[in-house]
């Protein structure tokens, strides 16, 4: 038996080697977080791992959807021409695209693999195929729409703000020094917000100005928000940068805190 | 014998398995066909020319075997997909290049079509299928002559005498809105033809009445832009194509590709069509106004939005108009489709989609769909496109609130619910310091007015506080006050009031879950102030109303169903105190004592109210015209009260009308049965009674069921007239008054009230036209002030 002897230290040479090593996987992680696109940091460490419940599965899905982590599986629109008139059942299957890679004995296949189609049968399908395939790109494209802004260096007129029980007052308060405020929108229970300012500057300025700062007792985080609304004026209507806002947004309910008492139905002198 | 079930019923399936591939087999083909012809013109990976050759030589192949099928699909395509018009022609032209008996029998088979839709007043399929008979001259399918033909006795029947102008309107309408499709080729091989066609076409138009033009208009006003009569706008727009020969830019030619295989097809002749005749039973389309709220000027920089009178303009907006009716149903797939828009980058899109479903809200006298639609599709449009489309509805809604002042009043209504609508799905956001110049005006002036009810309507979608807290303090005038029942039993100096001690007496009684009748014991001894009349007493008792309707309306403040449960439970005090129609109005003059602040509330109790027939509907038109309630006639919630009363008397009429033809049409079925059944056995009488659960209705019935359809139709009538006698008589004594006092009569209150009067007419024209001759008769005579006849006779004209 051949005993082989290693020694329990490294050589010079092998350090060298495994630093380098950890080095390139420092690097590598590093290029791999800048590529992906991150969730939010603070929420990271909240999202269990293995959710207890479906419903929490689902509730993560959802954080996730919404921090742009995962894509959203993309729905497909129902077909136009659907409210134009009916079409068989069978059809739908087709149209699907994936019937085509099944395998094995279709029985109600009316095109068996071992079955010769008639030639004009196989132009037909050619045009067919050259139709759905470009279909299907157009729906997907519809479907991406809302979310197909290409990615541009991370400039807008939005920032993220966390802070421990921010308000929109304060921050409306905190940020005015900044530049004109179009639009605030919080999510209150998160303890963080959305500033928006007519310019990009202000939000530059903001972010150099109260990163990091303790304002009114509260230690605020501010970033470029992620999502970033383009919104260039194409005409002169004033409130059009409130709803372009809002709409790119897409959170029309906004942060709006209903602050009436609850009215107690407790009287049944009708019945 | 349980082991061999399996075995027999696996034979069965084989033999039925092996039939149902037969079939299935060539449903599949047909099923393929079908989505082949669909598809095509969709995007493509290879070029639409190819795929029509490709598919009409598939199509080719299979005429054989599915000649029907084909042709079906390619009339349904024709008829329901009219934007794809001329691919399909296209197509058509292409097999009837290869097959020339197959293009005669399309032809034959959509002519076919063309004259079942005349027939059974589909003006739009008419529409779609006449410009795809035209279309197929430029495939050379049809000869150019034989569409003349056709054109020319279309445009004969707006020759013919004794038919209503609408019938008159649309042959014209069907023939213009052909002639961009088909315009240059009939100009190439027949312009005498046309120029002949295009004169009857000037010498009907010259001599046509257009009284109905100022009712449809959303504004009084033509600048900046004139609000034109739709054929006359048409009618400018092709005189403008004929100038440029014919030329328009917007329409894709497929066809022009394969001129030369289809330059060697046979034409087939058009057999001759003659319009069918007029029947009183046909519905035509009302005339309308085209409605316009941007030029170039209002777009930003980029592609240029065509003039007004430029034909790509009205081909636009027809086809942006189609999309929003096919996909109706589907907020977000109208929105989406309308962004897809084929031309979008030759079109300032966002601005003409804005403007398509702006002309759709104010379409007079009513919106094709309901006002939500365009509402919801809006906000859908700003979804998908957050960068561009707010601020274009931010400009069209700037541009809507400077024009307001000559905004008729059914628009200005729906301007207000659209925009309050829209405010609460975008956080109440606006900027109203913008507006504030409003402030300064008369109270009665449309601007404030419409910030006062947009509030109103704000406070029916959020609540009070929030919308003090989303205006700007200069606005407080206009901010509605809180809504809140006003008790006066409770009030300060309630001691004093006559009622006071019955109504603390029946607080306390209905807390207690008393009766009805211990109500009416608690009421009995309040004398009538009004009277000492017994008679007058016994039937309306103005304290009693008082004490009892304040008083439980106050208890069942807290919400709509608190109200709803008070009413119903004492539904029988109510028809004890209001047995006559002046007390009906005394009930409804004490639910406004006490909820006056509450708009919203008032509009449901009535609706309760004359559901539960509390009230009737003419003691609601009483009321809002007596004099009590003069401070608030200007006002859109009151209106909304009157049309909901006069929608609710429509809707019995019509349910009485039809179940009296249903049970009329029973009875008609049931003898022509027992005929049948006398014949053969049993058999048909299984069938009768499978058909028709419900038992044959006596004669009794039916006789009994006229009888309520009478009586609901002399009520339906008695309302109209109530409400146009007072409109007359309010409108009268205000010209005579400022006549005498040497005024002038155009005040802001004339034009609301005016403009309410030609509101019933339009809004519920359809139950209007029925009393017509009673009304021209009873009211609407000679010697009426012109400006009121003028508003009658302009609603007459529009069927006219």
């Amino acid at each position: 038996m051949v005993y082989l002897h290693f020694p329990t230290s490294l050589s010079e040479e092998e350090l060298m080697l495994q630093a380098k090593y950890a080095k390139l996987k420092k690097k590598k992680k590093a290029l791999q977080a800048l590529k992906s696109p991150r969730p939010e940091q603070e929420r990271a460490p909240t999202t269990p791992k293995r959710p207890a419940e479906a419903r929490d599965a689902k509730e993560v899905v959802k954080k996730l959807l919404k921090s742009g982590a995962i894509p959203a599986i993309a729905k497909t629109p129902k077909r136009p021409e659907q409210a134009g008139f009916k079409r068989p059942a069978g059809l739908e299957r087709k149209l699907s695209g994936t019937e085509r890679t099944v395998s094995g004995y279709q029985p109600f296949s009316a095109t068996h693999p071992e079955e010769a189609e008639p030639e004009p049968r196989s132009k037909g399908k050619s045009i067919y195929e050259s139709l759905v395939s470009a279909r299907d790109r157009e729906e997907r494209g519809l479907a991406e729409k809302p979310d197909g802004r290409p990615d541009k260096p991370r400039q807008g007129n939005t920032i993220f703000v966390t802070g421990h029980n921010i308000t929109e007052d304060f921050l409306k308060k905190a940020f005015q020094t900044c530049g004109t405020i179009v639009n605030v929108t919080m999510e209150i229970e998160k303890h963080r917000g959305f500033v928006t300012f007519d310019k990009v500057e202000s939000a530059d300025r903001a972010i150099n100005e109260l990163e990091g700062c303790v304002v009114s007792g509260i230690q605020l985080k501010v970033s470029l928000a992620r999502r970033q609304p383009v919104i260039q004026p194409i005409n002169d209507a004033t409130s059009s940068s409130a709803w372009s806002t809002i709409a790119a947004n897409r959170s029309q309910k906004g942060s709006h805190k209903d602050t009436r008492e609850i009215v107690q139905y407790v009287e049944h002198m009708f019945d | 014998m349980s082991r061999r079930r399996p075995h027999e019923e696996e034979d069965g399936y084989e033999r039925a398995y092996k039939k149902r591939r037969r079939v299935s087999e060539n449903q599949e083909i047909e099923d393929r066909l079908e989505s082949l012809i669909l598809r095509v013109g969709e995007k493509s990976t290879s070029s639409l020319e190819s795929n029509l050759e490709g598919l009409s030589s598939v199509l080719e192949a299979d005429l054989g075997s599915f000649r029907g099928k084909i042709l079906r699909i390619l009339t349904d395509c024709a008829m329901k997909m009219p934007e794809k018009c001329t691919i399909y022609t296209t197509l058509v032209g292409l097999l009837n290049a290869k097959n020339y008996n197959f293009g005669g029998e399309f032809v034959e088979y959509m002519v076919r079509n063309f004259k079942e839709a005349l027939k059974g007043c589909k003006w739009n399929a008419a529409r779609y299928s006449l410009r795809f008979l035209a279309d197929l001259v430029n495939c050379h399918v049809i000869s150019a002559a034989s569409l003349l033909q056709l054109l020319d006795n279309m445009v004969d029947a707006a020759k013919e005498d004794g038919v209503p102008q609408v019938r008159k309107d649309w042959y014209v309408y069907a023939v213009l809105s052909t002639l961009p499709w088909v315009g240059r080729e009939l100009y190439e091989k027949k312009e005498q033809a046309l120029e002949h066609l295009l004169v009857s076409i000037e010498v009907f138009l010259g001599k046509r009445h257009k009284k109905h033009h100022a009712a449809l208009r959303v504004w009084t006003s033509d600048t900046p832009h004139p609000q034109e009569e739709y054929l006359d706008c048409l009618w400018a727009q092709i005189r403008k194509l004929r100038q440029d020969n014919w030329a328009e830019k917007h329409i894709p030619r497929p066809y022009l590709a394969f001129d030369s295989i289809l330059c060697e097809a046979l034409q087939h002749n058009l057999p001759t069509i003659l319009p069918p005749p007029h029947h009183a039973s046909y519905q035509y389309p009302m005339p309308s106004v085209v409605f316009r709220m941007f030029d170039y000027t209002d777009c930003p920089e980029g592609p240029i939005l065509p003039g007004a009178h430029s034909i790509e303009r009205f081909l636009i907006e027809e086809h942006l108009h189609q999309i929003v009716e096919m996909h109706q149903l589907e907020r977000k797939d109208c929105a989406a489709h309308l962004l897809n828009f084929p031309y979008k980058e030759k079109i300032p899109l966002d601005y003409s989609i804005v403007e398509i479903i702006f002309a759709e809200l104010f379409h007079m006298p009513n919106p094709r769909l309901l006002e939500i639609v365009y509402g919801s599709i809006l906000i859908e449009l700003c979804r998908l496109q957050p960068s561009t489309m707010p601020q274009v509805l931010a400009q069209a809604t700037e541009i809507l609130f400077l024009r307001i002042d000559t905004m008729n009043t059914t628009c200005f209504d729906r301007f207000v619910n659209w925009f309050s609508y829209h405010l609460s799905n975008f956080q109440f956001r606006w900027s109203w310091d913008d507006w504030e110049s409003c402030l300064q005006l008369d109270p009665e002036h449309p601007k404030p007015k419409f910030v006062r009810e947009v509030l109103l309507k704000c406070l029916r979608l959020s609540y009070h506080q929030r919308v003090k807290d989303m205006m700007p303090e200069s606005y407080e005038p206009l901010i509605p006050v809180k809504p809140e029942p006003q008790y006066k039993y409770t009030a300060e100096g309630a001691g004093s009031l006559p009622g006071t001690a019955a109504a603390h007496q029946l607080v306390v009684s209905i807390r207690q879950k008393c009766t009805p009748e211990e109500v009416l014991n608690v009421l009995k001894d309040l004398p009538n102030p009004s009277t000492d009349d017994d008679d007058a007493d016994s039937r309306c008792n103005p304290l009693k109303i008082d004490v009892f309707v304040q008083t439980l309306l106050n208890l069942g403040a807290k919400s709509f169903s608190h109200s709803f449960a008070a009413i119903s439970k004492f539904h029988y005090v109510f028809k004890i105190l209001a047995e006559s129609e002046e007390a009906q109005i005394c009930i409804l003059r004490n639910m406004f004592e006490l909820w006056q602040t509450h708009q919203q509330m008032m509009c449901v109790l009535v609706d309760k109210m004359l559901k539960t027939q509390i009230v009737e509907c003419s003691a609601v038109a009483n009321w809002i015209f007596s004099k009590e309630m003069t401070g608030e006639f200007t006002k859109l919630y009151l209106w909304e009260i009157l049309h909901l009363t006069i929608r609710k008397m429509n809707k019995h009429v019509s349910r009485l009308t039809r179940e009296l033809a249903d049970a009329s049409e029973r009875i008609r079925r049931a003898e022509s049965d027992s005929d049948e059944s006398d014949d053969d056995a049993d058999g048909s009488n299984n069938n009768s009674r499978k058909g028709d659960d419900r038992e044959k209705p006596s004669e009794e019935m039916v006789v009994r069921m006229e009888e309520r359809l009478e009586t609901a139709q002399a009520d339906q009538k008695t309302l109209f007239l109530i409400i146009f006698q007072r409109f007359i008589m309010i409108l009268s004594e205000h010209l005579v008054r400022s006549d005498t006092d040497g005024k002038d009569f155009n005040t802001h209150w004339y034009k609301w009230t005016i403009g309410r009067l030609q509101q019933v007419f339009l809004a519920h024209h359809e139950q209007v036209q029925k009393y017509s001759s009673t009304l021209e008769t009873l009211l609407f005579t000679q010697d009426l002030d012109p400006h009121i006849l003028d508003v009658f006779h302009q609603f007459t004209s529009l069927r006219a």
